[in-house]
């Protein structure tokens, strides 16, 4: 139902999982606040043909196909300003993994070579879209206008960042690591001497407890917050796990896997790191489309 | 908005004779001076540099020529820089375009390539002042007193000088009597009598220095004693343990003077005696049978340590800049990599701090700053990635592969420049297809520097630092091996070859061994890409 005054926005989702969307939905109650201030014209829960002019875009998930990037030049055209929508929009996520591998394996892996798939083939025609080379986010393809990571971002982010848009206000921008918004004691990460702080490096279910008060690295847990961005009000910390890192690399730099690699080599010890953890997953898990590091892999050698 | 100037220097024609050094002149018509000399230390062209820079009120200097090493290396090139900061511009608004080692020597007889690649090294030194931060001054009022370490006949006679200006002299020994040469006792005698004799004298036998923290004029010294740890204040070091490697390996680990082979400690200037710190000086390590030779050995160490120290204030150099509290998140990161405890968090305002009187600029903090809220003043990191651009586009336009030398401000810079003088080409040279990036030290080394090389087209990246135990900032190395360690796992992870990535420890005086690390990198390169 479309009242005057209302700011209409159009909603969509690319390549993801459609967390992003049910975040938005878990405002619950305070989603009737939202609602107050728009009309949503177009969206995935909504059965709308064509995109219609909007003054917002809403755009979940990463760009992975062509009807992904047919879609996304679409929202570009019709809506004033453009938000990418949680960790696929903003940095490639998860979905963005795929680029560490060539397209054609990706394809083999996924529809022949599973261990429960007899005669399979990879499916192909007019109708179904293409996959590109490489997953790309938003803002590598089209301008972006503001932007909510999160894997999926909090309904609280969510709410901030249209409500500041909506009246005209600046959204909350971060700059700071997690760290700065982490409540947890330090001890040992704040004693000048050149030791690691812990002897190993222990993935959490290895320990019999974690001191729900105590840093993560000093409890040789590896946390990836040093080298993300806040914001997510350290959601996981406090439900006792470690930073994954799904708000992306810290403003400066350059990627997020290079930079945790750079700060972790005097804390934690190395030999841990690289044997018992999958650095590239530690690293890399949600910004592999906007790192550095996966355009080497294009020219990696033979043997 | 900064005003640059760009000068070029012919260099007598050694350059001009392979670079097209007029032409290049006109592509920077877009700074307020570009101006071509015959040779940087004539004094009539460094008078016309020094109007040029007046007249048009330049903030900014880019020397186009021989290699800041060799700036600082002579007289005539320390004198021009001193002029240019006195008049006004800041040291980190000076740069240096190696243009005459590694264009027109690299190029001898290819003009074409040489002035293209003397443009990119032009255009990076033009990004090195566009984007350095000044540098901070921190004024040290230097105390009248001094550390004589070690007590070999120069650091006696030292002694006796320091007491004659009237300096409180604090001297430490590791034995328990005199280390000086018997043969020099005698002599000595008188010395020795007013120093046993002075109220301002204090020897310390059976004793070490255990920390030392400050700069040039003030420093904070812990001498362990067999009574016990004692702190003293002193202006200046002189380090006079004679030739005891072990004792001298001690004090290198207290004051980072450099060390050559033997481990005996190497000038780091153009007067013999000179460390990267202006408040510490060596003597020589062979005493002489000869007092009188002794005795002018230490005078002109002594001389200028006195002189530097008979001053009201001393302005000492901040390389790093101040933490940016908008965006340090206090994870102390940074308090667990500096080796110098110069780095803590200030728990009231959860911000990082870093103290000056420890810090040494090494960047190691800065690296590992996960959030980037510090950056070295000379080496930023917009800087960096922005000559690795520059370069990646700038390299060799032939199918060789291109090669990123990454070199520490210290022995990799020394090795690379024998590599470049006259007796390094006629030992085979470097390579042309490598463009050499001087970072501050191994431990500056951010594997995003090496990322960005290989996705801006570099196939190759060599890193050449000191060898272990010569780094002046004890752990450059060991931190550049854990990180590299990591990268190198991710990148094995996804099979791509590791062995693009060469990181060499190089003695400072082993052209050599660059020589034959580039020239191995670039074979496996051309192997690898004739197998694609």
């Amino acid at each position: 139902m479309r009242m005057a005054g209302k700011t209409t926005v159009a909603t969509a989702w690319l390549q993801s999982c459609s967390g992003c969307h049910i975040s938005l939905l878990d405002l619950h109650q305070e989603l009737l606040d939202v609602l107050e201030l728009i009309d949503i014209t177009y969206s995935p829960v909504a059965d709308v043909k064509k995109v219609p002019r909007a003054t917002v875009g809403i755009i979940e998930g990463a760009v992975g196909n062509e009807e992904n990037l047919e879609l996304l030049h679409e929202f570009r055209r019709q809506c004033d300003l453009l938000i990418a929508f949680g960790t696929c929009a903003a940095f490639g996520g998860v979905t963005g993994l795929r680029n560490l591998v060539p397209l054609d394996e990706v394809l083999a892996r996924g529809y022949v070579e599973t261990e429960s798939t007899v005669g399979g083939h990879v499916p192909a025609g007019p109708d179904i879209p293409r996959l590109l080379p490489d997953v790309k986010a938003l803002h590598q393809v089209v301008k972006i206008d503001a932007t909510i990571p999160g894997c999926p971002p909090l309904p609280s982010m969510i709410k901030a960042t249209l409500v500041a848009l909506l009246t005209g206000k600046t959204p909350p921008h971060h700059t700071h690591n997690l760290c700065h918004e982490c409540t947890r004691k330090k001890d040992k990460m704040l004693v000048a001497t050149r030791d690691f702080v812990v002897d190993a490096v222990m993935s959490p279910h290895e320990l019999p407890f974690i001191d729900p008060e105590v840093c993560f690295l000093e409890q040789g847990v590896l946390c990836m917050g040093p080298a993300t961005c806040e914001g997510c009000d350290t959601r996981c910390v406090q439900g006792n796990m470690p930073c994954r890192g799904c708000m992306g690399p810290p403003p400066s730099a350059l990627e997020q896997g290079a930079k945790v690699i750079n700060a972790l080599s005097s804390i934690l010890p190395a030999g841990g790191l690289m044997f018992h953890e999958d650095v590239v997953g530690t690293g890399y898990r949600y910004s592999v489309p906007v790192s550095l590091f996966p355009r080497l892999a294009s020219t990696r050698s033979t043997s | 908005m900064m005003k640059a100037g760009l000068f070029l220097s012919r260099d007598d024609g050694v350059i001009s004779r392979t670079v097209d050094v007029d032409a290049l002149a006109t592509q920077y018509g877009h700074l307020a001076v570009t101006r071509v000399c015959d040779s940087f230390f004539h004094a009539p062209d460094q008078r016309a540099i020094l109007d040029a820079v007046a007249l048009a009120g330049l903030d900014a200097v880019v020397l186009a020529g021989p290699s800041e090493h060799t700036f600082r290396q002579g007289l005539g090139g320390t004198h021009l820089v001193d002029a240019l900061e006195s008049a006004g511009v800041n040291a980190n608004r000076i740069s240096f375009a190696d243009v005459r080692g590694n264009a027109a020597l690299a190029h001898r007889g290819d003009k074409v390539r040489a002035t293209a690649k003397a443009k990119s090294l032009i255009d990076v030194a033009i990004s090195k002042v566009e984007h350095s931060h000044p540098v901070e001054m921190l004024q040290v009022a230097p105390r009248r007193a001094v550390l004589i370490a070690g007590t070999a006949a120069g650091g006696l006679i030292a002694a006796g000088e320091f007491v004659a200006k009237g300096y409180r002299v604090h001297i430490v020994e590791e034995g328990n009597g005199l280390r000086a040469a018997p043969a020099l006792l005698e002599a000595l005698q008188p010395t020795l009598a007013i120093l046993e004799s002075s109220e301002l004298v204090t020897f310390s036998f059976g004793s070490t220095v255990r920390d030392v923290a400050g700069t040039h004029g003030d420093y904070t010294i812990v001498i362990a004693t067999p009574g016990g740890d004692r702190t003293i204040h002193v202006g200046g070091v002189v380090i006079a343990a004679g030739n005891d490697p072990e004792s001298l390996r001690q004090l290198r680990h207290q004051f980072h003077f450099g060390a050559d082979r033997d481990g005996m400690p190497r000038s780091d200037g153009p007067i013999p005696g000179t460390t990267s710190d202006p408040g510490i000086w060596f003597l020589p390590t062979a005493e002489d049978a000869d007092f009188g030779a002794t005795v002018q050995g230490v005078s002109t160490g002594v001389l200028h340590l006195g002189t530097s120290l008979d001053v009201n204030e001393i302005l000492h150099p901040m390389t790093v800049t101040d933490v940016d509290a908008s965006v340090c998140g206090a994870c102390g990161t940074c308090v667990k990599t500096c080796a110098f405890g110069a780095s803590r968090i200030d728990l009231a305002s959860r911000v990082a701090i870093i103290d000056a009187e420890r810090c040494r600029g090494c960047g190691n903090c800065v690296t590992a700053c996960p959030t980037g809220a510090r950056d070295l003043a000379a080496f930023p990191r917009a800087y960096v990635t922005d000559a690795i651009g520059i370069m990646a586009g700038g390299v060799a336009g032939d199918d060789s592969p291109k090669i990123l030398a990454i070199l520490c401000r210290n022995c990799g810079e020394r090795a690379w420049q024998i590599g470049n003088s006259a007796q390094g080409r006629a030992n085979g040279g470097l390579p042309p297809n490598v463009m050499p990036l001087l970072l501050e030290c191994g431990g500056s080394v951010d594997t995003q520097y090496v990322l960005y090389a290989f996705a801006k087209g570099f196939d190759g990246v060599a890193v050449f630092v000191c060898q272990d135990e010569h780094c002046h900032n004890v752990v450059g190395n060991t931190d550049l091996q854990r990180r590299l360690g990591l990268f190198r796992s991710v990148l094995r992870s996804r099979h791509i070859d590791d062995d693009r990535l060469r990181v060499v420890q190089v003695y400072c005086d082993d052209a050599q061994a660059i020589h034959d690390e580039l020239k191995s990198l670039t074979e496996a390169l051309t192997a690898a890409s004739a197998q694609a």
